[in-house]
């Protein structure tokens, strides 16, 4: 119990922080989202899955969307990608209103989605081919896209040879390689093992620095969204309504040492006290029920 | 005690068995049967409920005629010899009783002509020569003198006998054959032989193979076809017909699976089609089409159509929506979607249905080939059918699962080699896809160098008159 007592108020920030924060907030907005509703209609009636949410997105801004299960989150993100109509508000990339899928949003889904037939450098190409690339310049951005995510000695190889941390790369190289403005990415790395999906994060954090891109990353891990995002957004779920956007106070760059540091735990209690609010009647009873078959042992507690 | 190791791990649930083992259990899934058909023909207390005639004998008065090859019971055999021993006694009465009714020349040019099959088996006389009465002649000489002995099949030390008696009736007419120096009384018949054997329908594998060899070698008389050309001419009918199929089948299961609006306009028909048996529609394709291939060809088409659209097109739907998502993301607008994603998509398991129908194609074929003028192998299979020759429709029908089978191995040994990024081609197929694309891939390597220093140059020029202007 005592650590809790040594946590500081997620809200406070360092003097970096706030300052980094006041800087952000000075950019241009890159993605708003306007009073977003969407209803489904299904056989059994409507259903609810967003309600008036409403937030922006600043350029080069890493952005994490958590909730609990059914808020909404990816069907958040697949609103934006234009993979699914919204029933009512409005979506403004850079300022202009966009409905329908488009190559200035990228997406990397959690199911890699790499095209089998084609080797890996194909798959990087396709964005650039789409948009009437030549052959040769494409193969060209491609290379260097492939480099940036580290797998040139793969560039040949064929998906089913990679493995899902290799794939989930590709799948992050063949979205930037078309320079979208917004990189929408929903739980890329929930297939992941842990080793691996730390390594992935700050692969993602090192991509993020070196190219010009806005992020909004879905995910339900708390420790991923405060380690990753500059701001978390917060959903309520039943419906799917906007909770709040938490502003991360741990300082930039980045390391998984700072897992460790009061400002990430501030943030992570407060995000969870968010999602789990703490049950009303005071403490949930932790006595597992007497059973016939229990066996008490005083070392196993 | 451990069971030895050789025995235990061939029953595990859901597990596979080594690579031997399997190879094992392919070898002995042809072997079985085979074996199995060899004990029933060959082992001779097994079933056996026929005798197979190889002398046969006419009978006086007695409308019912067996030739060499047909199957009579083992009980009637018998009786059959017997009757034929009771002839050739009252023959040999009569001789001695000095009695000599004349007028026998043609029944004994028959007779000669009784031991033809024996002969031709032996070897000694060609198939198509079994009325070359000059060739018979001699050989009756040659076996009488014992210059000659039947091996396979033997004849009877009866019949031998009866061979004897006759050649001394005939040598001292003539040595050689001569309609009118042939005895006018009558000789003494071979006495019926045979041996033990199954029904008509079961044919021993020794005898389809033979009879199998004889009819794919012969050049068969009055310019009937010979075997090669109806197995092209069969080959040809599946292969047009499945093709027209593919040229229609293909391109409408693509665009149902992926458009709804197709799906609604055309799949309710063809699943209503494809329950009227394509059969149904041959009297009516021959009289729009009229004879010769083109009704075979469209029944073929007709058969393998409904199938074809309807499976490709829930293929087609199998394809992961989320490529088509991502495809979207990535920029492509509805026409790049086909053409990028769902035809490359769906090729392997495309290539796959095309084998099963293929399957079915064969199918339609039979039936194809009957209808209006009978043709290709199906012909020669009825044809010989009927007469009971199932010794000779065996090899056709072993012929056409012959094809079947290797054409699907060969087409599933390519989707290796066709579609590599699915991971389950072998090295060998990988090997021959190397070698196979090597002189694309050098070209491609040579154009893309090409290109490569000519963009360089293109850039250096730029930069240069940029520097220049600057």
């Amino acid at each position: 119990m005592s650590p809790t007592t040594a946590i500081p108020s997620y809200r406070e920030q360092s003097p970096e922080v706030a300052a980094r924060f006041e800087r952000l907030r000075q950019r241009e907005v890159t993605l708003e989202v306007r009073r977003l509703g969407k209803v489904f209609d299904s056989s059994r009636g409507r259903v609810t899955a967003l309600e008036d949410v409403s937030f922006s997105v600043h350029h080069r801004e890493f952005t994490c969307v958590i909730g609990p299960s059914g808020c909404g989150k990816s069907t958040l993100v697949r609103i934006l990608a234009g993979l699914e109509t919204k029933t009512s508000g409005e979506v403004l990339v850079n300022g202009e209103s966009v409905s329908g899928p488009g190559p200035d949003r990228g997406m990397v889904f959690q199911g890699y989605t790499l095209f089998p037939w084609l080797s890996v450098k194909q798959n990087v190409m396709f964005g650039l081919r789409m948009s009437r690339h030549s052959e040769f310049a494409a193969e060209r951005e491609a290379r260097e896209w492939i480099a940036l995510v580290g797998l040139s000695k793969f560039e040949n190889a064929y998906p089913h040879q990679l493995s899902g941390g290799m794939k989930q790369r590709v799948a992050i190289a063949r979205a930037l390689a078309n320079q979208p403005r917004v990189l929408f990415m929903d739980e890329p790395f929930g297939a992941l093992d842990a080793q691996t999906r730390g390594q992935m994060q700050s692969y993602l954090l090192d991509i993020w620095k070196n190219v010009d891109i806005t992020i909004v990353f879905i995910t339900h891990d708390l420790d991923e969204a405060v380690f990753l995002s500059d701001r978390i957004l917060v959903l309520d779920a039943n419906p799917g309504r906007f909770r709040e956007m938490v502003e991360v106070p741990v300082p930039r760059p980045r390391s998984m040492e700072q897992m460790f540091d009061p400002t990430f735990l501030a943030a992570r209690k407060h995000i969870e006290s968010l999602i789990h609010p703490p049950a009303k009647d005071g403490g949930e009873s932790r006595e597992a029920p007497v059973m016939r078959l229990a066996k008490p042992d005083p070392d196993v507690v | 005690m451990a069971a030895p190791s050789i025995l235990s791990g061939w029953f595990r649930v859901r597990q596979d068995l080594g690579h031997h083992r399997r190879l094992l259990l392919t070898l002995l899934s042809f072997l079985f049967p085979l074996v199995l058909w060899c004990v029933v023909s060959y082992v001779p207390w097994i079933w056996h409920p026929d005798v197979k005639i190889e002398v046969a004998a006419e009978r006086e008065d007695v409308t019912t005629v067996f030739t060499a090859g047909d199957h009579v019971s083992k009980e009637y055999f018998p009786t059959y010899q017997e009757a034929v021993r009771e002839e050739n006694r009252g023959v040999l009465a009569a001789r001695e009783a000095g009695e000599s009714e004349g007028g026998f020349k043609r029944k004994n040019q028959k007779l000669l002509r009784q031991l033809a099959p024996v002969l031709i088996e032996n070897g000694w006389l060609p198939y198509e020569e079994a009325q070359n009465d000059e060739a018979i002649y001699h050989l009756w000489r040659d076996l009488a003198a014992g210059t000659k002995v039947a091996e396979s099949p033997e004849l009877s030390d009866e019949n031998l006998e009866i061979v004897r008696r006759n050649w001394e009736v005939m040598s001292a007419l003539s040595p050689d054959f001569s309609f009118r120096q042939l005895p006018d009384t009558r000789l003494l018949k071979l006495v019926p032989q045979g041996k033990p054997a199954n029904p008509a329908y079961l044919p021993a594998p020794g005898e389809v193979i033979k009879t199998g060899w004889r009819d794919f070698t012969a050049t068969p008389a009055n310019e009937a076809a010979t075997m090669k050309e109806r197995y092209l001419e069969s080959l040809g009918v599946i292969f047009r017909g499945f093709l027209w199929a593919c040229v229609i089948g293909v391109p409408i299961g693509i665009l149902c699976g992926t458009y709804d609006v197709f799906a609604r306009l055309f799949e309710p028909f063809t699943d209503f089609f494809r329950y009227m048996p394509a059969p149904t529609f041959s009297t009516l394709l021959v009289a729009v089409l009229a004879a010769d291939d083109a009704p075979k060809i469209a029944l073929v088409f007709i058969g393998t159509l409904p199938h074809m659209v309807l499976m490709i097109a829930k293929t087609t739907r199998l394809l992961d929506p989320a490529l088509l998502e991502a495809a979207q993301t990535l920029g492509a607008n509805s026409r790049q979607m086909v053409t990028r994603v769902v035809i490359p998509g769906i090729l392997p398991n495309l290539y796959n249905d095309l084998r099963i129908l293929l399957g079915w194609a064969w199918t339609w074929l039979v039936i194809a080939e009957l209808i209006g003028v009978k043709s290709g192998l199906t012909e020669f299979i009825e044809t010989q059918g009927r007469f009971r020759n199932f010794d000779r429709v065996f090899p056709i029908i072993i012929l056409i699962g012959v094809t079947g089978f290797v054409t699907d191995q060969v087409l599933a040994w390519l989707h290796g080699l066709l579609f590599p990024w699915e991971g389950k081609s072998g090295r060998m197929s990988r090997a021959v896809a190397a070698v196979v694309t090597w002189p694309a891939r050098i070209v491609a390597e040579g154009a893309r160098e090409r290109v490569a220093s000519a963009e360089a140059e293109r850039e250096a020029r730029a930069k240069l008159t940029k520097a220049e202007a600057s």
